[in-house]
C-alpha cells in the first residue's frame, strides 16, 4: 500500500511544473475551465438523468416519445450529413480552382474576398435574402421567373442555405491541404508520363482526404448547430434539435424538455468532435505550412478545364454577392415587395432605437475578445509547451464548448447561473464568459499550431540565457505568437458579433445584442430595420478583419510566422 | 572569469522511443571535469551526448543521479539559474529580434546597463566577425554567420560554463580553426 | 520597421480608444437616466409598448425599461428568473399566458384603482392580473388572392378548409405565440369543448398551412403582399396591416370567434414593486387607453369609460364575437398546446 502511494506521490511532483508562475496558472485556468464548462455541462446531464431524486431515463424516453422530437433528431442527421457532403464538394471545387487553376491574382483576391463574407455575417442573412429572391413574391421566383407555387420552406431550401453559409470552412481548409502538398510530388507523377487526370485521382485526392474528412466533419458540426437559418426556412414540417430545443423552452416554458433535446443534440456533435481528435487528425500527411496558394508551376489543368472552373466559382461568388446587395438594398427601401421608395428611415431605427443594443454588443465582443484572445494563448501555450498532470484533460475540457452547439451552452447557462451559488444572468459577465470559453477555443487551436511550429530550442535559448519562464514568455514567445493572437482576438471579435444561438438565452433587461435584435425585428416583420441591422454588423466585421490583416503585415517581417488564413473553422 | 568544475554522478536517463520502446539514453554516467578549458565529448549519432549536455545545462532531468557545478548541487535547479551558456545544434537564434537584440539579450536579462552592455555587445561581435551586422535579422544572415551569432550570445554573459552542441559544423574549416582558437581565448 | 511591442501597443490603445468612443457616444445620445426606473417585459410588439412607455414617462417621469418577447418566451422567461426576477412588470400579452403564469406562482396579486369598475372577464378574481385591451381574433384574406380564386371573403371555419386555401394560409405556432393559444382554445369553444372534433378540424386546416410562425403577427405581411392568401390574427395586427396600405380584407366566421384580454401583472419578487404598481395603475386606467385610438393602436380598451374609435367600432359591429374562458384556458394550456404539436404540426 505504501508503495503504491509513494509512487502515486512521485508521479504528481515529477509531473508538476517547477515554475510557481506556471502552476499558478494552470490552478487558476482549471478553476475558470470546472466553473464555466463543466458545471454547467453537469447541470444539463443532472436535468435530463435526473427526476425525483435518482437517476432515469424516463425524460429521455418522453421526450422522444413526442413525433416531432424524434423526426427533428432524424432530420438534424440527415441535414447535417447532406451539408456536409455539398459544402465539402463545394469547397474542394473552390479550393482545387484557387490553387491549381493558375488564377490571376485579380481574381484570386475577389474569390477570397467574397467567400469570407457567409463567415463574418450574423445570423439570418442568408435566409433572409433566400425569403426575398425565391418566396412567394420572391424577386427571382416571382418577378423574374413567374413562378407561383415555388414553397420556400423546407429542407431543401435550409440545406441551400447551410451549404452556401458553411462551405468556406470547407474551402479554407481544403485550400491549406492543397496548397500543402509538395507540387513536386505532382510534376513527378506527371513526368512518369500520369495524365492530368490519372494525376488527380491517385495523388492529389488520397493526399487532400485527411481534409476532406476533416472537413464534412466541421460542416456537418456547424450544420448541426444552427439554430438561426431552421428557425427562418425550415417551416413547420422539418423540425431539427436546436431549434426545438429553444421552442421548447421559450415556448412551452419546459427547461426540462429543452434541457434533454440540447443532451440529445449533444450525442452526435460528441461524436463529430472524438472523430476529429481521434481519426482524422491522425491521418494528416502533409505539413500545413508556408503561404497558402503557393507558386506551384504545375500544370494540373488545362487551361479551358481551368477557364471553366473559374466561371463556375464566379457565378457562385456572384450569388453571395447578390444575397448581400439584396440585402443592403432591402435596408434602404420604405417595404422591400412592396414599396421600393429608398429611405434612410430603417438605418435612424437602428441608430435610435438600437444603439443600446449597438452599444452593448461591441462592448462585450470587445472585453470578449480581449479576455478570449489571451485565454486562447495562455492555455494553447500551458497545453503545448508544459507537462503537468491533467494536460490532456485541460486540452479536451477547454474545447467542449466550442464544439458544442450553441443551444446547449447556452441553455446550461441560463439554468446554472440563474441560481445559487453563481447568480450571474442578467449581467454582462454570463454573455462574456459564454464567448470566451466558447470562442476562446479556436484561438488555443491557432496557439497551438503556431507553437508547433516554433522550435522549442528557441525557448530553451532564452531560460540558458538566464530569463525566467514569464520573461521568456513575454520577451520570446508572445511575440512570436502574435499573429496567432491577432487572429484569435479577430474570431472572438466576429463569433461575438454574429453569435445567437447560446446568447439568445441569456440577454436580459440591462444587455440586449444586434443578433437578437434582428431576429425581434424579422418576427414583428420589420425585415427592413433587420436588414439594416445586419448590414451594420456585416460593415463592422469587416472593418475589424482589414483592421487586423493591416497589422498582421506590419510585422509580419522578419520570423513571424506565416498565418495562412484568418479562420479556422 | 574563472570556469568552475563540472561533476556528473551515476547519472541515468531513459527515453521512450516510438519504435524501440524504453531506450536508455544515458546509463550511469560518471564523468569530473575541472581545471579544464575545453572539453570535447566524441561519439557516434545517437550515443546520448546531446542528452548528457542538456541534463548539464538544465533542460532536461536526470532520473537518477546528481550534476554539480562547482560546490553547487544543481540537479533540481531550474535552467535559467545555472549561468551557463549553450550554443544549440540548430542556433535557435530569436527570429524577430535583430542581431545586436539577440545578442544582447542576455545582457538585459541581467539588468546589464546600456552603457555597458553596447560595449560588450561590439566587442564580442567584433571577436566573432560580425562587426557591422547588428541590425540585421537572422532570417536575412547566412548560415556561419548565424552559428556565430549563437556564439557571440552565449559567450557574452560570461557564464561559468559554457555548452555547445555540435557548434562547428556549419563553418568552413578555416572558420573553424579561427573561432575556436578565439573561443579559447576568451574563455 | 515598427517592433511587434510597439505595434501591438499601438493595436491595444486604439482598440481601447475606440471603446470609449462608442461608449461615450452611447452615453451621451441615449436619453439620461431618468430619476426613476421600473423594468418591463412586453408582449406587445415594440411599435405599440414604446409610445405607451414614452406617455407613462412623460405623465410619470418614470422610465420603462424593456425588452419585447413573444408571449410564450415571455413567460418561460419569467418563470426561469422566478428566484432572482429581472423585472418588474409583464406588460400585455392574451391574458392566458398569464393565466398559465399564476399556477407557477410568478406573480403578486395586485389591485389597482380601476379594479372594481372594470368587468370581470379584465381582472383576475384573486388580482394576479388586469385587463388593459381586448382584443378579438380576426380572419384576414388577401383581396387579389380572393378575386383570383373568386371567393368571397371567409365567413366560416369551415371556408378555410377549401382547397382553394392550400399552402395559403399563414397562422401563428402554438409553442411561441399567444395568438395561437387563443385560437385554439376559440376553435375547442366553436366545438363545444369536443376535443376530438376540435382537433380532428386542425388537422384538416393544417393541410392548408403554409407555415406557422412565430409570432402573432409574423403572417400578416406575407397575406398582405399575397405570398399568402389568408390569416387568423388578432384585430390589432390585422388592421395594422390594412391601415399601413395593403390590401386585405376583415371578415368573421360565423360560428363565432374569440377574443382574449390582454393583460398586466405584477411579479412576486419585483425589485421596484412601487414603480410597478403605478405602471399598473396606469395602464389600466383611461390614462393609457384613452391613447389608444391616438396612436392607432387597434386594440379595444378594456376600461369601461373609454369609447372604442369609431371605424374600429364600426368594424366589429355585428361580428360574433365570445370571450375565452380565462380560467379553463391557463390550467388547460400547458397539456393542450402539447397535444397540438403533437397531433397537429407534424
Amino acid at each position: 500500500m505504501p508503495a503504491f502511494l509513494y509512487i502515486f506521490k512521485k508521479k504528481i511532483s515529477t509531473n508538476l511544473p517547477k515554475d510557481p508562475a506556471i502552476l499558478l496558472s494552470i490552478i487558476v485556468i482549471w478553476f475558470f475551465l470546472l466553473l464555466f464548462i463543466l458545471f454547467p455541462l453537469s447541470k444539463i446531464f443532472i436535468l435530463t438523468f435526473e427526476k425525483s431524486g435518482h437517476f432515469t431515463l424516463a425524460n429521455i424516453l418522453e421526450i422522444l416519445g413526442k413525433r416531432n422530437h424524434l423526426q427533428a433528431f432524424w432530420n438534424s442527421l440527415l441535414l447535417a450529413t447532406l451539408v456536409g457532403l455539398s459544402g465539402t464538394v463545394l469547397g474542394f471545387f473552390f479550393a482545387f480552382t484557387s490553387v491549381r487553376a493558375s488564377l490571376s491574382k485579380g481574381w484570386s483576391k475577389f474569390l477570397d474576398s467574397t467567400i469570407i463574407l457567409p463567415l463574418i455575417s450574423p445570423p439570418f442573412t442568408t435566409a433572409i435574402a433566400m425569403i426575398f429572391s425565391f418566396g412567394r413574391r420572391g424577386l427571382i421566383t416571382y418577378n423574374l421567373l413567374g413562378i407561383k407555387t415555388f414553397n420556400v420552406y423546407g429542407l431543401h431550401s435550409v440545406l441551400f442555405a447551410e451549404t452556401i453559409t458553411f462551405f468556406p470552412i470547407a474551402y479554407l481548409t481544403l485550400k491549406a491541404i492543397l496548397s500543402g502538398i509538395d507540387p513536386t510530388v505532382e510534376d513527378m507523377a506527371f513526368s512518369l508520363g500520369s495524365s492530368r487526370g490519372r494525376v488527380f485521382k491517385t495523388i492529389t485526392l488520397p493526399l487532400a482526404i485527411p481534409g476532406l474528412a476533416n472537413s464534412f466533419l466541421l460542416l456537418f458540426a456547424a450544420s448541426l448547430a444552427d439554430f438561426a437559418t431552421p428557425l427562418i426556412l425550415a417551416g413547420s414540417r422539418f423540425p431539427v434539435l436546436p431549434t426545438e430545443a429553444f421552442l421548447q423552452i421559450t415556448g412551452l416554458f419546459d427547461i426540462r424538455g429543452g434541457a434533454v433535446l440540447s443532451f440529445i443534440l449533444l450525442v452526435p456533435a460528441f461524436s463529430v468532435f472524438v472523430l476529429q481528435r481521434y481519426w482524422v487528425s491522425r491521418k494528416y500527411y502533409v505539413t500545413i505550412t508556408g503561404k497558402a496558394g503557393a507558386q506551384t508551376q504545375i500544370k494540373s489543368v488545362t487551361s479551358k478545364t481551368g477557364k471553366f472552373f473559374l466561371t463556375v466559382c464566379i457565378l457562385i461568388s456572384t450569388l453571395i454577392l447578390y444575397f448581400y446587395v439584396l440585402l443592403f438594398y432591402a435596408s434602404i427601401v420604405k417595404a422591400f415587395g412592396a414599396n421600393y421608395q429608398i429611405t434612410l428611415k430603417h438605418y435612424i431605427v437602428v441608430f435610435t432605437e438600437g444603439l443600446k443594443a449597438i452599444k452593448d454588443t461591441l462592448f462585450i465582443a470587445t472585453i470578449g475578445m480581449l479576455l478570449g484572445g489571451f485565454y486562447g494563448v495562455i492555455v494553447g501555450y500551458l497545453i503545448s509547451k508544459k507537462t503537468f498532470i491533467s494536460r490532456p484533460a485541460m486540452e479536451i475540457v477547454s474545447m467542449i464548448n466550442y464544439s458544442l452547439p450553441g443551444t446547449i451552452v447556452g441553455i446550461a447557462y441560463l439554468i446554472t447561473f440563474n441560481n445559487p451559488p453563481v447568480i450571474i444572468t442578467g449581467t454582462a459577465i454570463i454573455i462574456i464568459a459564454c464567448y470566451v470559453f466558447r470562442y476562446g477555443a479556436t484561438g488555443i487551436r491557432t496557439t497551438m499550431a503556431i507553437l508547433q511550429q516554433i522550435d522549442p530550442s528557441i525557448e530553451e535559448a532564452s531560460l540558458s540565457l538566464g530569463a525566467s519562464a514569464i520573461t521568456t514568455f513575454k520577451r520570446i514567445t508572445i511575440p512570436l505568437i502574435l499573429p496567432g493572437l491577432f487572429s484569435g482576438l479577430g474570431i472572438v471579435f466576429i463569433r461575438s458579433m454574429t453569435a445567437i444561438s447560446a446568447t439568445i438565452f441569456l440577454i436580459s433587461i440591462n444587455w440586449t445584442l444586434i443578433t437578437v435584435r434582428i431576429l425581434e425585428k424579422m418576427t414583428e416583420l420589420e425585415l427592413g430595420v433587420a436588414a439594416a441591422f445586419s448590414t451594420l454588423v456585416v460593415v463592422i466585421v469587416f472593418i475589424m478583419i482589414i483592421f487586423i490583416n493591416l497589422f498582421l503585415r506590419l510585422f509580419r517581417g522578419p520570423g513571424a510566422i506565416d498565418m495562412s488564413n484568418i479562420l479556422g473553422g | 572569469m574563472k570556469a568552475i568544475g563540472i561533476y556528473l554522478n551515476n547519472i541515468h536517463k531513459t527515453f521512450l522511443h516510438r519504435v524501440k520502446g524504453e531506450v536508455k539514453a544515458v546509463n550511469n554516467v560518471n564523468l569530473n571535469i575541472e581545471h579544464a578549458k575545453l572539453v570535447t565529448l566524441l561519439g557516434p549519432s545517437g550515443c546520448g551526448k546531446t542528452t548528457t549536455l542538456r541534463m548539464i545545462a538544465g533542460f532536461e532531468q536526470p532520473d537518477k543521479g546528481t550534476i554539480f557545478l562547482g560546490e553547487e548541487n544543481v540537479t533540481n535547479l531550474l535552467a535559467n539559474k545555472r549561468n551557463i551558456g549553450f550554443v544549440f545544434q540548430n542556433y535557435a537564434l530569436f527570429p524577430h529580434l535583430s542581431i545586436y537584440e539577440n545578442v544582447a539579450y542576455g545582457l538585459k536579462v541581467q539588468k546589464i546597463p546600456p552603457q555597458e552592455e553596447k560595449q560588450r555587445v561590439n566587442e564580442i561581435l567584433a571577436m566573432v566577425g560580425l562587426t557591422g551586422y547588428e541590425a540585421q535579422f537572422p532570417h536575412q544572415v547566412s548560415g556561419g554567420e548565424q552559428q556565430r551569432v549563437a556564439l557571440a550570445r552565449a559567450i557574452v554573459i560570461r557564464p561559468k560554463v559554457l555548452l555547445l552542441d555540435e557548434p562547428l559544423s556549419n563553418l568552413d574549416a578555416k572558420l573553424r580553426i579561427h573561432t575556436r582558437s578565439d573561443a579559447c581565448s576568451n574563455l | 520597421m515598427i517592433s511587434i511591442k510597439k505595434s501591438f501597443v499601438i493595436f491595444l490603445m486604439t482598440l481601447i480608444f475606440s471603446l470609449v468612443l462608442v461608449w461615450f457616444v452611447g452615453e451621451i445620445s441615449i436619453p439620461g437616466q431618468a430619476a426613476e426606473e421600473v423594468n418591463a417585459y412586453s408582449i406587445w410588439p415594440e411599435n405599440w409598448a414604446r409610445p405607451m412607455f414614452e406617455e407613462f414617462e412623460k405623465a410619470t417621469g418614470i422610465h420603462v425599461n424593456f425588452i419585447r418577447f413573444s408571449s410564450g418566451e415571455a413567460l418561460a422567461r419569467v418563470i426561469a428568473e422566478k428566484s432572482n426576477p429581472q423585472v418588474d412588470v409583464l406588460f400585455g400579452g392574451p391574458v392566458e399566458t398569464h393565466s398559465a403564469g399564476i399556477s407557477e406562482g410568478v406573480f403578486e396579486a395586485y389591485k389597482p384603482p380601476s379594479y372594481d369598475v372594470l368587468e370581470s372577464r379584465f381582472k383576475d378574481a384573486d388580482g394576479f392580473w388586469v385587463g388593459i385591451a381586448d382584443d378579438p381574433l380576426v380572419f384576414m384574406s388577401n383581396a387579389g388572392f380572393l378575386k383570383e380564386k373568386n371567393l368571397n371573403p371567409p365567413s366560416s371555419w369551415n371556408d378555410l378548409l377549401d382547397p382553394a386555401y392550400k399552402d395559403m394560409i399563414q397562422m401563428a405556432d402554438a409553442r411561441t405565440s399567444g395568438t395561437a393559444v387563443t385560437r385554439i382554445f376559440t376553435i375547442l369553444e366553436v366545438f363545444n369543448r369536443d376535443e376530438d372534433k376540435a382537433f380532428e378540424y386542425m388537422k384538416k386546416l393544417r393541410a392548408n398551412v403554409q407555415v406557422y410562425t412565430k409570432s402573432g403577427g409574423g403572417g400578416t405581411i406575407p397575406v398582405g403582399l399575397g405570398q399568402a392568401g389568408a390569416g387568423i390574427f388578432f384585430i390589432v395586427d390585422a388592421l395594422k396591416t390594412q391601415q399601413e396600405g395593403y390590401d386585405v380584407v376583415v371578415s368573421f366566421p360565423k360560428e363565432g370567434i374569440g377574443t382574449s384580454t390582454e393583460a398586466i401583472a405584477l411579479l412576486k419578487g419585483a425589485k421596484n414593486p412601487e414603480l410597478g404598481k403605478k405602471l399598473i395603475d396606469w395602464a389600466s386606467s383611461p390614462a393609457m387607453q384613452n391613447l389608444f385610438a391616438e396612436y392607432k393602436i387597434n386594440f379595444i380598451p378594456a376600461h369601461p369609460d373609454v369609447e372604442i374609435e369609431p371605424s374600429l367600432a364600426a368594424v366589429v359591429k355585428d361580428a360574433n364575437i365570445f370571450p375565452i374562458d380565462n380560467v379553463w384556458a391557463g390550467e388547460n394550456r400547458k397539456r393542450i398546446v402539447d397535444e397540438w404539436v403533437e397531433k397537429v404540426l407534424p
